[in-house]
């Protein structure tokens, strides 16, 4: 069985390990060593399979630890994150492909499922991330942009918003218009990977075969709601993604504002976007249910992107 | 009156010569037509945002330019805008431009004892140092205190434009 080397880099480290340790006492099939040296050799970032750095430790240890950025394929951070622009400088200042938002419990077992997930070549999905009973789960198809508010509006119409604050509904359905914008429009190349309605005015109809058509799953348990955008093309890339998820400025060119993908992290408590190049480009929306705003606002928020070829 | 339709948005326009106030109802999307709009001219247009339902991020790009088309000599107003409206303000920067000011707004608030949230319509002028207005409200005969339900320092943050 393969050893999988986990670098934590924190002032924290005596108390993360041990409970980090435990949580994988319940993964016998993966062995796993955790270090956190008092000094950091350049070996340590070559010889750990993740890097897993606290972002206040980082910022005491600037000189020291500016190298860990060479190694962004194998690097996570983690910080206490007060609203979602601190979590937007972190990604864009370090081009970070794993965020997680530091709350405690629920931060280390997030920490736990995503090294389990990497190290088994797997995406999370929904079900990785439903910690209740599901009380509902509904799936739908989206072969056509017209009147695509009301399509979205039909889709959610069977899950329950009434323990939620008067926004929630209508800022699930800014997420979802985005999402599925880019799904329609950004996401659909031919055979030689030409985009084929990237640069389209919005108000133009796309339809498209059933085949192709972008998916939206809704999965439901008491405390949240998780949405997954899929579309079958897997078009999207890290290029496109570092440009867009922390720019918030609007772009002057053809077809969409450039905003849709800023906009949906901006509302999430969790994004998660999964890539399998040629095959599939999934979001997937996390948001917990509160009847209060300010609870919904001062969530921790994480963010994560995982590349992978599945098959 | 004058009624404008572009999909799911409508504008109802009315006034004088000086001041014109329109009446945005329904979703802001890439449905907003500038060349629909070019004969709105004039010094002051106030703008009621009330029953804006949505604005997504080609109704943001496309009501940028809009009001880029106006010009920066045209003194705009929004009033009674919508939480989801703040919101987008405060997320991406030129939603409200420097000849543009928020008169008054929706904000969240929340009854502890009757666990109950209720949307209460501010004046940018009682924000004071960015703090939320004291409210309390007599409901059936009881007086209640409302909590503020956001974290003023981001929901204010437009009033600092």
């Amino acid at each position: 069985m393969k050893l999988h080397q986990v670098l934590l880099l924190s002032d924290s480290s005596s108390s993360l390990l041990p409970s980090l340790e435990k949580l994988f006492d319940s993964e016998p099939q993966i062995k796993i060593k955790f270090i956190s040296p008092q000094k950091i050799y350049k070996t340590d970032f070559e010889e750990s399979e993740f890097i897993i750095l606290d972002y206040g430790y980082y910022l005491k240890n600037q000189t020291e630890l500016k190298s860990v950025f060479n190694y962004l394929d194998k690097l996570s951070i983690f910080a206490t994150l007060t609203n979602h622009q601190e979590m937007i400088e972190i990604i864009k200042a370090t081009k970070v492909s794993h965020l997680f938002g530091m709350s405690g419990t629920h931060t280390l077992n997030d920490i736990k499922s995503y090294i389990v997930a990497s190290i088994e070549n797997k995406f999370w999905n929904s079900e990785t991330l439903i910690t209740a009973p599901v009380i509902n789960k509904s799936l739908t198809s989206f072969s056509t942009s017209d009147h695509l508010d009301q399509q979205i509006e039909t889709a959610i119409q069977t899950h329950d918003f009434s323990k939620t604050f008067e926004g929630f509904k209508l800022i699930l359905i800014q997420i979802l218009n985005e999402a599925l914008t880019n799904a329609l429009y950004n996401a659909p190349v031919d055979e030689k990977g030409n985009f084929l309605y990237r640069n389209q005015n919005r108000r133009k109809i796309i339809t498209t075969d059933v085949k192709n058509a972008p998916t939206l799953e809704i999965v439901e348990d008491e405390e949240k709601i998780i949405l997954s955008v899929k579309d079958y093309y897997g078009s999207l890339t890290k290029e496109i993604i570092d440009h867009y998820l922390t720019e918030g400025k609007v772009s002057d060119k053809d077809g969409g504002a450039g905003l849709g993908m800023y906009l949906i992290l901006n509302h999430a408590h969790k994004l998660i976007i999964n890539l399998d190049p040629g095959k599939l480009t999934e979001f997937i929306i996390v948001l917990h249910k509160f009847k209060r705003f300010f609870h919904y606002e001062t969530l921790e928020k994480s963010y994560h992107l995982y590349q992978r070829k599945l098959s | 009156m004058n009624t404008i339709e572009m999909g799911q948005l409508t504008l109802n326009i009315e006034g004088t010569e000086d001041t014109l106030f329109v009446t945005v109802m329904g979703s802001i999307n890439e449905d907003l037509q500038i060349e629909k709009l070019t004969h709105l001219t004039s010094p002051k247009i106030i703008f009621d945002l009330e029953q804006v339902k949505m604005i997504n991020s080609c109704g943001i790009r496309e009501w940028i330019r809009f009001i880029e088309f106006l010009g920066n000599t045209v003194h705009l107003e929004y009033i009674n805008v919508p939480q989801i409206v703040i919101q987008q303000m405060n997320m991406i920067s030129g939603l409200l431009t420097k000849n543009a000011k928020v008169t008054s707004f929706f904000a969240p608030y929340f009854i502890e004892d009757l666990d109950e949230e209720k949307q209460i319509l501010l004046n940018s002028a009682d924000i004071v140092n960015f703090k939320a207005p004291v409210i309390n409200t007599n409901i059936d005969g009881t007086d209640y205190n409302l909590d503020f339900d956001a974290i003023e320092e981001q929901y204010f943050k437009f009033l600092k434009r």
